[in-house]
């Protein structure tokens, strides 16, 4: 609290330092007209740098229109504060709050739109329909008769002042802060990190990826109607491509998913040329060569993903506030692995599928499948590779629709769900490959799968509501509680990509746990796995059963491992069960051994397992 | 911390800009231009034609024995930029007049800067109506858009006895769009049966599509709203194409002879502009002796010639005037009578230039052959 105090003291003035100093000299003309308008376009720049930054350093989707947005935004405030201001005879500085208000929103219209595609595509597809976009915004601006066709328009009141930009600056970006690191800020940086991951913890993708884009779109059209009363005319011609690579030039000399380093190189970038008008032809040659040096040694960019230690300003201010006025004693009462038992009966199966069946064309990839998992029991699904086992996975997590049967959760049928909508239903996985949030903490990992469990509105984290800092507090401590279990609380702040590999597994087991699941499904957790990291694994997963209320579904080639700790086996060949049963019986099932264990007369040689399994 | 990074920067700037005390025995005047750029050509002529003007007054002792000084900015032909240009030059330099910009949207945005500060401002390029709306400060040497629209469709109904015509025109661009508006509005109203109206998009090098529909529209003529280096192309498509019909056009067209290969091609064009090689006055002599002797070569493009009269209304206004004081000067170029060399130049309730088009071809060599010459009463 004392670290917050400080660094909500440090930012507040240095922001209103800042601009008491600015705002002085430019009162006084001791920085003119010149460099005050300079001043002002880098406060554009910056927050077009920081909303860019939103879609391509924290969702990781490259985007090649933001100059459309600002353009929609600088069209619309600028028309709207004209006819205003000439018609109705309004004060322009009067229309302000209202003619930036509708270009954001209209901006955001769009963003909304471009990002309804996103339902599909992403990386380099993604990335051409919003180059598409852009060109779109800007030819039909370019022949409407209400923006002037290909002249633009003109005579916009030049309203624009400093202190409107800059107090905007700052708002965006104490927003884009506290976005970052509220829940929908953390699935907007999971979506970046591993998409697959991200939705099987109950995160919609295409939701957020809607969500940033009409948030970073809003910003955009703010910042244009910001540039529409300060230049005083708009046409579409300069928000073209080239506009669009401006930015996306600035947000990787920052740092993509670095907000202060978008600050910085919206400031430097902006002045760069303006600085440089003294070398007269040499300029453009000097201004490239200095982006490619600092590409050169700076290739993550000025900042990478990293920020500014001075926390936030708004952050401290609500934790300062809450402290003074003592609304909420901090609550240290440890609490346990919050899983609740769920009222059934022992002999309701948790998750039972009927008749389960997938045919890919010609090929009937499983048959007739019908498995029952009961709470707190840990069954394996063993059978040579290709028999069926990854695809059950899929048809129960949603990703392959089963084209026949049935699958039902506690009871309900969740056939047709998406999957994220499974995620959040009960069933969590973790994958034959490793899938971590890598460049994000332990932590952070585990707090993204708190997220269906989190309730507070995107509002309240961004203002940083009661609610919020309620919530968060409370997954902060029960996220750390999990790690305890699993004996990780020492490595909670370190990059999950630091971890070792053995470590790696478990972090992706903890989390799957953490979206409070009634089934989890382990794909070959065992795989790539050394003796010591397999009996460890062993530990881990003996603890699931002691202390969470789960069903563990396990596939495993191991069989040391399975039949260590399984308390049923269904073996599947062909896409059939050809066997079920316990470890015991499995073992001497001479269809079994035929099929998948081999003529070896004990399955417990892991090696002989695989080896024949594998052949 | 970033911001005061900035802030020193920024003030770092300021102290290494402001120039040491102002040199009382010259005359500052700012120039922007895009000097850089697609359109750094149309920059570089105008600078061109303004630093000849320039250099002669100083050779001839200046302005009541005061030098002339034009600092020139680069504006890259966009507003930010010319805004940007416009409050360095006044504020930093303490220039007393503008010169320029050169495209209609980098002076647009310039000019309203000017106007509401009252500096006196000339373009000799910017051939948008609007420019000069309002704007008691602003002023232009170039005729305007609509005029040249008018000119042509009126040539091409009277000289070229074309009943049908066809016009073509570059999307999007500001210069393009506007004079085909104009020239499609007069034709209509003279009578002429607009048949085809084709657009091409930037940066476009064929032109086959729009030509074949006009070949099958059977217009006789083609207004086409471009620069000379798209024009050429047409000229040369459009005969590939086997087509028989005449090309019109306005003042962007002054530069085709740059990059057209086939010049015997040129003999069925014939555009409005500003200024022509052919006039037979001395001043024009003179001028172009004056640029063969700086530059080494031929003026290419008619708005270094429009260039060359904006500094010599300035010029000569601040002499009339007696001082650099702007609501003065600004009166002085209101009641000017200017003998340029793209003809006399006097001003009207909207600033805009009195004078007259001249119509211009070329013969089979590619040399600008004179057609004649159209008022603005007419």
């Amino acid at each position: 609290m004392n670290r917050k105090f400080k660094s909500y003291a440090l930012n507040l003035s240095a922001v209103l330092l800042i601009f008491l100093t600015l705002y002085t000299l430019i009162q006084s003309g001791a920085i003119n007209k010149y460099y005050a308008g300079i001043l002002i376009m880098i406060g554009i720049n910056v927050i077009m740098t920081v909303s860019l930054n939103l879609t391509t350093g924290f969702l990781g989707e490259l985007a090649l229109g933001h100059a459309g947005f600002m353009s929609v935004g600088a069209f619309t405030a600028g028309i709207i504060t004209k006819q205003l201001s000439t018609s109705l005879g309004w004060d322009p500085l009067a229309c302000l709050p209202v003619s930036l208000l509708a270009g954001g929103i209209l901006a955001a219209a769009m963003g909304f739109l471009i990002g309804v595609p996103a339902l599909r595509l992403k990386g380099d597809y993604l990335a051409i329909i919003t180059l598409g976009f852009g060109e779109i915004i800007r030819v039909i601006l370019q022949n409407m008769q209400v923006t002037g066709g290909a002249a633009g328009i003109s005579r916009v009141p030049r309203v624009n002042t400093f202190p409107l930009t800059y107090f905007i600056m700052i708002a965006v970006i104490i927003v884009m802060f506290t976005l970052g690191r509220s829940r929908h800020g953390r699935a907007i940086l999971s979506i970046r990190e591993n998409a697959v991951a991200a939705e099987s913890t109950g995160i919609s993708v295409t939701r957020y990826k809607i969500f940033a884009f009409t948030f970073a779109a809003f910003f955009a059209g703010i910042a244009g109607g910001l540039y529409a009363h300060q230049i005083g005319r708009v046409s579409a011609a300069t928000f073209d491509f080239n506009k669009s690579i401006e930015y996306l030039v600035m947000v990787v000399l920052g740092g993509m998913g670095s907000i202060t380093g978008s600050i910085i190189a919206a400031a430097v970038l902006t002045l760069l040329p303006e600085l440089l008008r003294g070398f007269a032809d040499y300029r453009m040659f000097l201004y490239s060569i200095l982006l490619i040096l600092m590409m050169l040694f700076r290739p993550k960019g000025l900042m990478g993903t990293a920020e500014f230690s001075l926390t936030l300003v708004w952050d401290a201010a609500a934790g300062f506030l809450r402290r003074t006025l003592r609304i909420r004693p901090r609550d240290h009462t440890p609490m346990l692995p919050d899983v609740p038992r769920y009222d059934v009966g022992e002999e309701a199966p948790v998750l039972e599928t009927g008749r389960l069946g997938i045919r890919f064309g010609g090929l009937q990839a499983a048959e007739n499948v019908n498995l029952q998992l009961y709470d707190n029991e840990i069954v394996g699904l063993i059978g040579p590779n290709g028999a069926g086992k990854t695809t059950v996975f899929n048809m129960l997590t949603g990703v392959y629709l089963p084209t026949e049967g049935d699958i039902r959760l506690m009871g309900r049928s969740i056939v047709g769900k998406k999957t994220y909508e499974i995620g959040a239903d009960g069933i969590a996985r973790t994958f034959q490959n490793i899938r971590l949030f890598k460049s994000m903490t332990v932590l952070e990992n585990i707090k993204v799968a708190f997220h269906t469990r989190m309730h507070y509105s995107a509002a309240s984290g961004i203002f940083r509501l009661p609610r919020y800092a309620r919530e968060e507090a409370g997954i902060d401590l029960r996220a750390r509680e999990l790690l305890r279990v699993f004996n990780m609380e020492e490595s909670a702040d370190i990059r999950a990509d630091g971890l070792p590999y053995g470590q790696q597994r478990k972090l992706e087991i903890c989390r799957a746990l953490a979206t409070n699941p009634k089934v989890l499904l382990l794909d070959e957790p065992a795989a790539g796995m050394n003796p010591i990291e397999t009996r460890e694994l062993m530990e881990t997963i003996g603890l699931i059963r002691d202390r969470f209320s789960v069903a563990v579904l396990l596939i495993e080639h191991d069989m040391k491992l399975v039949m260590g700790i399984c308390e049923r086996i269904y073996v599947l060949n062909y896409g059939r069960v050809i066997a079920t049963g316990t470890p015991a019986e499995i073992r001497d099932n001479p269809e079994v051994v035929r099929a998948y264990l081999g003529h070896s007369n004990t399955g417990a040689k892991a090696e002989e397992g695989e080896t024949h399994g594998n052949a | 911390m970033k911001k005061l990074v900035a802030v020193l920067v920024t003030l770092a700037m300021a102290v290494s800009f402001i120039l040491p005390a102002m040199a009382e025995d010259t005359i500052k005047i700012g120039g922007i231009a895009c000097l850089t750029g697609p359109a750094a050509m149309y920059g570089v002529g105008v600078k061109n034609g303004v630093d000849l003007y320039v250099s002669e007054l100083n050779a001839a002792g200046g302005i009541d024995g005061k030098q002339v000084e034009v600092l020139w900015e680069d504006d890259e032909a966009s507003a930010d930029k010319a805004a940007n240009a416009y409050n360095k030059l006044v504020q930093n330099d303490g220039v007393c007049a503008i010169l320029g910009p050169v495209v209609s949207s980098a002076t647009d945005a310039a000019a309203d800067l000017a106007a509401s500060d009252g500096i006196p401002l000339i373009t000799a390029s910017a051939t948008a109506y609007y420019i000069t709306t309002d704007r008691p400060s602003v002023f232009r040497t170039c005729f305007l858009d609509p005029f040249q629209g008018k000119v042509m469709a009126a040539f091409t109904a009277q000289e070229l006895k074309a009943t049908k015509v066809a016009a073509m025109y570059k999307n999007g661009d500001e210069y393009s769009v506007g004079l085909k508006d104009a020239f499609v509005t007069e034709a209509k109203a003279l009578g002429l049966e607009v048949v085809a109206e084709e657009a091409s998009a930037d940066k476009d090098v064929d032109y086959k599509t729009q030509l074949t529909n006009i070949k099958d529209s059977g217009a006789e003529a083609i207004f086409l709203a471009y620069y000379g280096d798209v024009a050429s192309l047409i000229l040369t498509q459009a005969n590939e194409l086997g087509m028989d019909v005449m090309f019109t056009g306005g003042d962007g067209i002054s530069n085709i002879t740059d990059s057209i290969s086939d010049k015997s091609l040129l003999t069925r064009m014939y555009y409005s502009d500003h200024f022509t090689n052919s006039a037979d006055s001395e001043i024009v002599k003179a001028y172009l002796a004056g640029y063969q002797a700086m530059y080494g070569e031929m003026p290419s493009i008619s708005f270094s010639a429009t260039a060359y009269d904006a500094a010599k209304v300035l010029c000569g206004a601040i002499a009339a005037a007696g001082t650099t004081e702007p609501d003065a000067v600004v009166a002085a170029i209101k009641a000017s009578s200017t003998e340029g060399v793209t003809g006399t130049i006097t001003y009207d309730d909207h600033n805009d230039p009195i004078k007259s088009a001249f119509i211009l071809t070329y013969d089979a060599q590619g040399n600008q052959v004179f057609v004649k010459q159209q008022d603005p009463q007419q």
